[in-house]
């Protein structure tokens, strides 16, 4: 086996030298001063202040400790976790302050007032198509998460990294990503391979009886963020039953599967916009390869992997299966440096590092710019929640 | 071909950033264009259709929107029709009202409809042989919609 | 009666939106049959599948007749018919689901009839397609149940056999492609999905049956 110059001890190791992590962060420092900072005047109010600057501070930190240490999804984990963290803190104090209740009522949804979210997007596909119509109580351009804004954000993130998607931008999957990773040790370690098929059954099913019935039979029926969200006010039994699914599923899927067998059990075997955001990853530009040559088969990144998205098939042909979410946990944890980021279509090994970064710029990027909104709303409530006692501004 | 391969791969790779740059820095942007562009709207089942009459009362105003039947393909046997009843700017809705509302012009589908705002119920009276009944009424940012389920007469 | 238009394009709906149904349920019955086997041309394969189709129009139409019949008879109150569709729809449910979430269970109607299949594979081989369609067309699988209390609805034979003759057409769209199925790149991956799928859908139909159920008990 050849030997390729690293900056560690270890072979294949993507970390770089100090002053290279130096260059290489200054452009993202740039960008999120830009995005973040940029633009505006800085705001006066310390409760709004403080969070601004500390997700820019956290952000650069994660970024170049990325870059040095040539670990991803240690670093990149942080930041997802505490985006869905901050996320569940922000909205329901929001929906209080913009409409004044959780529970949504009729008024709500014949006003247009329900916040979209990427979970519906599948759904929405063929009756768009056939009757040039969104299929959510929401609106198209004004208010708090509008279907025109979420879609754009959707189509881009889309673009530039396929289902990457899940594991940089869904600020869902970071509650299942956090709560995985909360044993060292899983309770259930075998989950039959067939069950990893169950999201596209799943989404099948949903996007036929949405476009039949012309309404988001998932978010009805099945979604279970709608738990930590919003759901229809609890007026009859109907929306009584919706609860109870909502939350049989979180607790099921979203604590109780991650927790026991420390994978994302929500995402790698249940949501169907995840399966459908898999098929993305055929368009995109990045994915995770193998280098077989290097590859001694120790089934490390099969272990660790959330999404059941390498197995002894996949493994054999060098590749992840069409559900991997770019997370990079199986390059942190390859003892041979043979898990790599890859550019499609070029050589595999010379270009290990390069390819990484190259989807690093864009895919942290997104990650802090998307949740920025998150984490310092969430902060801010936290903080507003100290010193008033109250998460609501009156 | 391995070479054009990968100059084309890298190429993709390398639009990923620039892309979500231009996505970020036009945000207010695109979602206008997007929606003008494709035409998309939410959907009447949800929205109540466009308004195709308005009447001016002493008080108040309606406005009466399509009726919805609409299907993936083709027209539901079943749908609705959307009244408005809207206060004058500032103002609030009389206590009870009571109107005929002509759907479309078809005597099937005449409504007539009778409104107690402070309770926010809806009682039909005589009405045509397609109207089925009242399915709810609803607070709107201005005034209340009341939602007449129909039989489709097509 | 309800116009012939107005059935027609329900009938290719409903076929349409039921056709998934068949699939999971028959599709991994149909497909060892139709895949093209070594040694058969691809030509073979299709005409095969025009027999299963014509099969299973015929066992469509003869389910039109029992529907206007149906119509006339069982399912002429409410109630009554509530009941039964609320049933149908448990008890299709309740396979569907057995079927798509237990690896062993079988779920297409043709499976049981193997022993038929079997004798009509010896005595006339060239036919086994068109017997296996008209088995698959008599099956009580969910779409079906649904077609049926529509049909039922028509008013009139010519009505419902009309809906029949357009929900064949709404649900061959699913199964004509199926003979291209030898050259997908993941057959299994298919299968899985469908059969998973079919569990799914199973969920929703108990769901539909209970609603069914409960407003037959308050009809
Ligand atoms: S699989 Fe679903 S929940 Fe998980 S990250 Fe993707 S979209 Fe989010
Ligand atoms: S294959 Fe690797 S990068 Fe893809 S989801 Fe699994 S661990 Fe993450």
């Amino acid at each position: 086996m050849s030997s390729t110059p690293t900056t560690t001890s270890r072979p294949w190791s993507p970390g770089l030298s100090w002053p290279k992590t130096a260059l290489a962060a200054l452009p993202m420092l740039l960008l999120t001063a830009l995005m973040l900072l940029g633009g505006r005047p800085l705001p006066h109010d310390p409760l709004r202040l403080v969070p601004l600057l500390a997700v820019f501070v956290l952000s650069n930190v994660l970024f170049v400790l990325m870059l040095r240490t040539g670990k991803t999804d240690r670093f990149r984990a942080i930041l997802f976790v505490t985006v869905a963290v901050c996320f569940v803190l922000s909205f329901i104090p929001n929906l209080l302050e913009v409409r004044g209740n959780i529970g949504l009522t009729g008024d709500d949804l014949v006003q247009g007032k329900t916040p979209f979210c990427h979970m519906v997007i599948p759904m929405t596909v063929i009756p768009a198509a056939l009757t040039r119509t969104i299929i959510f109580p929401g609106s198209m351009l004004t208010g708090f998460a509008a279907i025109g804004s979420m879609l754009v954000l959707w189509l881009a993130a889309t673009l530039a990294l396929g289902r990457g998607f899940c594991s940089w931008g869904c600020f869902f999957g970071g509650l299942e990503d956090g709560l995985s990773r909360v044993r060292n040790r899983p309770l259930v370690k075998a989950i039959g391979k067939r069950w990893t098929y169950l999201p596209y059954a799943v989404l099948g099913t949903v996007v036929v009886i949405s476009a039949l019935t012309l309404t988001p039979t998932y978010c009805e029926w099945l979604c279970p963020f709608k738990s930590v969200t919003e759901f229809n006010a609890l007026t009859n039994t109907r929306a009584v039953a919706q609860a109870v699914i909502f939350f049989s599923l979180f607790a099921g899927l979203v604590v109780v599967g991650p927790v026991v067998t420390r994978k994302r059990t929500q995402c790698g075997l249940f949501c169907p916009m995840g399966a459908f955001q898999g098929f993305t990853n055929k368009l995109n530009a990045f994915e995770v390869r193998v280098d077989r040559e290097r590859c001694s088969d120790c089934g490390q990144c099969e272990k660790v992997c959330p999404t059941f998205s390498l197995d002894r098939e996949s493994l054999a042909k060098g590749g992840t299966r069409v559900s991997c979410v770019k997370c990079g946990k199986c390059v942190d944890a390859c003892p041979k440096g043979a898990a790599a980021f890859h550019i499609k279509g070029t050589a595999l090994r010379p270009q290990a590092r390069s390819a990484r970064l190259l989807f690093l710029y864009p895919a942290f990027l997104f990650l802090t710019v998307f949740g920025s909104g998150m984490i310092q709303d969430g902060l801010y409530r936290v903080l507003l929640l100290v010193t008033t006692g109250s998460m609501i501004a009156h | 071909m391995a070479k054009l391969k990968s100059v084309l791969g890298t190429m993709w790779a390398l639009t990923a950033l620039p892309l979500l740059l231009v996505m970020f820095f036009g945000f207010t942007h695109w979602p206008k264009l997007l929606v003008a562009a494709t035409g998309l709207e939410v959907s009447p089942w949800f929205t109540g259709g466009k308004v195709v009459a308005s009447v001016d009362r002493e008080g108040y105003a309606i406005r009466v929107h399509r009726p919805v039947f609409d299907a993936l393909v083709g027209q539901r046997a079943k749908g609705f029709v959307q009244i408005d009843f809207v206060p004058p700017e500032g103002g609030s809705l009389p206590a009870v009202v009571e109107e005929s509302v002509d759907v479309g012009g078809n005597p099937a589908l005449a409504i007539r409809v009778r409104v107690d705002t402070a309770t926010r119920t809806a009682t039909l009276g005589a009405s045509g042989t397609h109207v089925d009944g009242v399915e709810g009424v609803y607070g709107l940012a201005r005034g209340l919609g009341v939602r007449v389920a129909l039989r489709n007469p097509a | 009666m309800l116009p012939i238009g107005q059935l027609l394009g329900e009938g290719v709906v409903v076929g349409l939106a039921g056709g998934t149904g068949c699939l999971a349920t028959c599709g991994p019955v149909l497909l060892p049959y139709l895949l093209a086997e070594e040694g058969r041309s691809r030509w073979a394969s299709v005409l095969a599948l025009g027999q299963l189709l014509l099969g299973r129009l015929v066992g469509y139409l003869a389910i039109g007749i029992l529907a206007w019949l149906a119509g006339m008879t069982v399912l002429a109150s409410p109630r009554w018919r509530a009941w039964l569709v609320g049933t149908a729809y448990l008890g299709v449910a309740i396979l569907m689901v057995a079927y798509g979430f237990s690896p062993a269970a079988k779920g297409c109607a043709a499976t049981p009839g193997a022993g038929i299949l079997a004798r009509v594979r010896t005595r006339w081989p060239k036919l086994l397609p068109a017997a296996l369609g008209l088995l698959t067309g008599l099956n009580l699988c969910p779409p079906f149940v649904v077609a049926i209390t529509r049909a039922a609805d028509a008013g009139g034979l010519a009505g419902s056999l009309a809906f029949f003759s357009a929900f064949f057409v709404g649900t061959s769209v699913y199964l004509a492609p199926l003979p291209l199925l030898g050259w997908l790149r993941r057959p299994e991956a298919v299968r899985t999905t469908a059969r998973l799928a079919a569990g799914v859908v199973g969920v929703y139909f108990a769901y539909l049956g209970l609603v069914n159920l409960i407003g037959g008990l308050l009809a």
